[in-house]
């Protein structure tokens, strides 16, 4: 048997301010997020992860990462939670990809600009030094009143989600060009 | 005894006894007055052998899917039964799809999502309002990663519900097979709308802390401390000598909230004491999480089964024709004596006549609504159809 004891003070605390509260979450949010960004060893994997952990934070249904890099051609889908194939399909096809892409701040739309039954919008752009652009977007089936914080957390993570597809693409290409090579091992 | 109710939607029925399971899906097909039954839901008690209990089932089923898990009590239109089979049977109205996949714990995320995968597909290509009921293993490990997988086929459109068998022995079953450590999908699909509430009964005790070492479902540290200190620190019990049965006692009216920007937290019911003072609980919360310590009451937990209910109702057009209630385990605990206090705020709020309703206590509950998670604790989980 085992027993626990210490000299502090019995009265359990009070509860906390929500306004602390929420700026703890989103502090630690944006850690949790940045460090999954972070530690993703593939572009696929990070659009995985970082969708995931968005519309974990968000209790949002749907979130996608989309790209424009000019040598590729049309928007490309990096990853996506929430979002079935043929969806994505429809979305490439769309035009509410190529305003996200364009968009040069991020933005909330109220309604459905993805076609997916969605009520609230949250989108944030990003760009990386190469002139490939990108967005990261939030989407809820419910309607959801975002805020200047939440616009603020979802652009955080989009800065960070755009230097690592930055890194994980140059490192795909030099792995594909090292592939290429008629004898890669001896380049090692 | 066998208690029958009936509406042009559904037929429930309850028993106990060793023929219960037989009689309470016989009394529940019976009561839809000749219309063929599309599916029917039991909760077999956990103490009859699981492959009796699905032979008295199919028996009884004049030919539909049965599909179920094992309970430890159940909740019934008339009250809750300490060892007996609720069972509730729905007419060919509602189109049903079922999933099973076994060996959960090897590869959740797969076995949740071949299981809807499968449920899914075997809905007709029509318009209606889907459903998807969810009866899991308690010990198949992290229900969530059941549930990511489940959401990448079923998606943000399809409400989620359910939870994990109850019982010493535990087993899920359907299409005439049980086991455990399995996944039972059943998808629902109905012409009339569908609702889900689902709510707990805690509230905040103290300031939040932060996970700074964990590993799978065990919290070493909170705040860099052990895990166990801060948490019997936080409620005002540091200087309390403790046994371990003692300690997992005072777990459970106070589980961990994992709170979410919008506001909502998600309990985390903590099981144990673990290894170098650490906390094992029922569900992995990662490094870097804010988590709450939270506390709930009889009171708390009789409103927010009222509050349950009513959710359930809100998207109704008309009186609920059929209604499934999972309770999580953890509450009947907390209300000890005065369990059937809480089973009455269920009955009472769906007013003077409740419908055709089958329930029971879960260990861990299913509960998707808004957002991509539907793994819980504490939670009870109420659909109400039309």
């Amino acid at each position: 048997m085992r027993s626990s004891s210490s000299p502090l003070p019995e009265q359990p605390a009070s509860a906390p301010d929500p306004t602390v509260v929420r700026r703890l979450l989103e502090a630690s949010r944006r850690a949790e997020i940045v460090a999954a960004v972070n530690a993703a060893t593939s572009a696929a994997e990070l659009g995985h992860v970082v969708t995931a952990q968005l519309c974990q934070a968000f209790e949002a249904e749907l979130a996608l990462v989309v790209a424009g890099r000019p040598a590729v051609g049309g928007p490309e889908l990096v990853g996506s939670t929430g979002v079935g194939a043929e969806q994505a399909e429809e979305l490439l096809g769309g035009g509410f990809l190529y305003h996200a892409l364009t968009a040069r701040a991020p933005r909330l739309h109220l309604g459905d600009p993805l076609g997916l039954g969605a009520q609230t919008v949250m989108v944030a752009p990003f760009a990386d030094v190469s002139g490939d652009r990108g967005a990261v977007v939030v989407a809820c089936l419910y309607h959801r009143g975002f805020d200047a914080a939440d616009l603020a957390l979802l652009e955080a993570v989009a800065r960070s989600v755009g230097h690592a597809l930055e890194r994980l693409w140059l490192i795909e290409d030099l792995r594909r060009r090292l592939a290429a090579l008629p004898h890669p091992e001896s380049i090692v | 005894v066998t208690v029958v109710h009936a509406t042009r939607l559904a037929g429930s029925g309850a028993a106990v006894g060793p023929e219960c399971v037989f009689d309470a899906v016989g009394e529940a097909v019976a009561a839809l007055g000749g219309r063929r039954a599309s599916v029917v839901i039991a909760f077999p008690p956990a103490s009859l052998e699981a492959r009796a209990a699905v032979e008295q089932a199919a028996a009884a089923a004049d030919g539909a899917p049965v599909a179920g898990m094992t309970s430890d009590g159940v909740i019934t239109v008339d009250g809750l039964r300490g060892d007996g089979c609720s069972a509730l049977a729905l007419d060919d109205s509602v189109e049903v799809g079922v999933g099973v996949t076994a060996r959960a714990s090897v590869d959740p995320r797969r076995a949740g999502r071949d299981a809807a995968e499968a449920a899914l597909r075997g809905l007709a290509e029509r318009s209606g309002h889907t459903l998807l009921l969810l009866f899991l293993d308690p010990d198949s490990g992290d229900h969530a990663e059941i549930l990511w997988g489940v959401y990448e086929v079923a998606g943000g459109h399809v409400p989620l519900v359910g939870g994990g068998a109850n019982g010493r022995f535990p087993a899920q079953f359907a299409l005439g097979s049980t086991g455990r450590d399995s996944v039972v999908a059943v998808a629902l699909r109905s012409p009339a709308p569908i609702g889900v509430g689902v709510a707990d009964g805690c509230i905040p005790l103290a300031a939040p802390s932060i996970v700074t070492r964990a590993s799978g479902m065990t919290i070493q540290s909170l705040d860099g401390r052990p895990a166990e200190n801060v948490y019997l620190e936080k409620l005002g019990r540091s200087r309390v000598e403790l046994a371990d049965a003692e300690f997992e006692a005072l777990c459970v009216p106070h589980p961990l909230g994992q709170p979410a920007l919008s506001g909502h937290v998600r309990l985390r019911h903590v099981r144990s004491r673990a290894a170098g003072g650490g906390l094992t609980c029922a569900a992995r919360i990662p490094p870097d999480s804010v988590v709450t310590f939270m506390q709930q009451t009889p009171d708390t937990i009789r409103e927010s089964a009222a509050q349950a209910v009513r959710d359930a109702l809100e998207p109704l057009d008309g009186p609920p024709r059929a209604a499934l209630v999972f309770d999580c385990a953890g509450r009947k605990r907390a209300l000890g004596q005065r369990v059937g206090s809480g089973v009455e705020a269920v009955l009472s709020t769906f007013g003077r006549a409740a419908p055709p309703l089958a329930g029971l206590w879960t260990r861990g509950e299913v509960g998707r609504v808004r957002g991509p998670e539907g793994d819980r604790n504490h939670a009870i989980v109420v659909v109400a159809l039309a």
